[in-house]
């Protein structure tokens, strides 16, 4: 690590008064697209960022939200919570975030209150997510898949998993096991709208897949909504997978209108295209 | 610039353009000036074609399709018409 800027950030001021989070990036080995991006957002942002531990997951979850107006303060990897240099500087800034993996070891003097910990997982990270509800409620007696549905639901996020599990655990036995044979238990899927899928896809998550109905009932508007987004998106980033979204939503909205297609087949191969073209 | 330059530079320099440069062009232009702009795309292309007849074929054949969509004017939205059009062309050019 850079020692300038660690001095830097260790003899910053006091920020805990601010209404406006800081944003901290610890990020390591230094590859190239994260000093890009990191110069990028340094001078987008005028902060100090310094350079830790990386994680490709990280850099991704922090660009899009970002791009997505939420700032967080952000710890990559749980590694920088065991350095007792940076506590003291840590319980000075107030609330932050830390992005890891697979829980988070926390040294003394650390003041576990102002952390919101939120993990972003790849779907193959299921298991690793199953694994973690399991430990984290070891009577919890139900399935796989059902825990599966949880992690759906919860879109990865483990702060929604825990707020879930934190429910669950108010729960008699009988009342755990009864929330989950029900479906419409899961408050998430109740509340699943049109917005929230256009979202999922926007935000390249392909847990918008069960709810593929949802688009083909509000076919063209999806269409045209998803394509307004993704626009904005592509100038934004320049990701081709948002060219590809407008370029999909142009021909499954075209293909719907003009009768080429019925709006369930359209959105099919929408989906099909989207995911696996 | 006037869109017989746009076309020019479109039919001139599209196989290399970035993605994000091509949806300026279709701001710059406006979807309302699509036809303007598709024809003198066209009348472009055809001039190259002795030079270039697979690119100027290529180029007339994407053009053509989304000007047809567009003269249906009444069903299809104009600004989808006129940016994946662009879209098209700069992905399409780059492998002509």
């Amino acid at each position: 690590m850079d020692s300038s800027i660690l001095k830097k950030i260790l003899t910053a001021p006091p920020l805990a008064h601010l209404d406006i989070p800081q944003f901290m990036i610890f990020i390591e080995n230094e590859p190239i697209n994260a000093r890009a991006y990191l110069n990028l957002m340094s001078k987008k942002l005028n902060l100090p960022i310094a350079l830790y531990d990386t994680a490709d997951n990280a850099i991704y979850d922090i660009e899009r939200d970002l791009f997505e107006d939420k700032i967080y303060y952000i710890l990559n990897d749980e590694s920088i919570l065991k350095k007792q240099d940076y506590i003291p500087y840590l319980n000075t800034i107030g609330k932050f975030v830390v992005v890891g993996f697979d829980g988070v070891k926390i040294s003394d003097g650390f003041q576990k209150d102002n952390a919101q910990f939120i993990y972003t997982f790849e779907k193959a990270d299921t298991k690793t997510l199953i694994s973690y509800i399991r430990k984290k409620m070891p009577s919890l007696n139900v399935t796989e898949n059902t825990l599966t549905r949880l992690i759906e639901c919860s879109d990865h996020r483990l702060s929604q998993i825990n707020n879930e599990l934190d429910k669950l655990s108010k729960l008699t036995r009988a009342e755990q096991e009864s929330y989950f044979m029900l479906p419409d238990q899961f408050p998430d899927l109740r509340t699943i709208d049109n917005m929230t899928v256009w979202l999922m896809i926007i935000n390249k998550n392909s847990s918008f897949i069960p709810h593929i109905n949802i688009l083909i009932n509000s076919a063209v508007q999806s269409m045209l909504a998803l394509y307004t987004m993704a626009r904005k998106k592509f100038v934004a980033t320049n990701d081709k997978y948002y060219a590809k979204l407008m370029l999909l939503c142009f021909k499954t909205h075209s293909s719907i209108i003009d009768g080429t297609s019925t709006s369930e087949n359209a959105i099919k191969k929408f989906v099909i295209d989207l995911m696996w073209g | 610039m006037s869109i017989t330059d746009y076309a020019t530079a479109i039919v001139e320099k599209i196989g290399k353009a970035n993605l994000n440069n091509v949806l300026k062009i279709s701001d710059e232009v406006g979807a309302d000036n699509f036809e303007d702009l598709a024809l003198n795309i066209m009348r472009k292309s055809a001039d190259i074609a002795l030079e270039n007849p697979k690119k100027s074929a290529s180029i007339i054949s994407i053009v053509s399709r989304y000007l047809n969509m567009y003269r249906a004017n009444f069903i299809y939205n104009k600004q989808m018409i006129i940016d994946s059009c662009m879209l098209e062309l700069c992905t399409v050019m780059r492998s002509v």
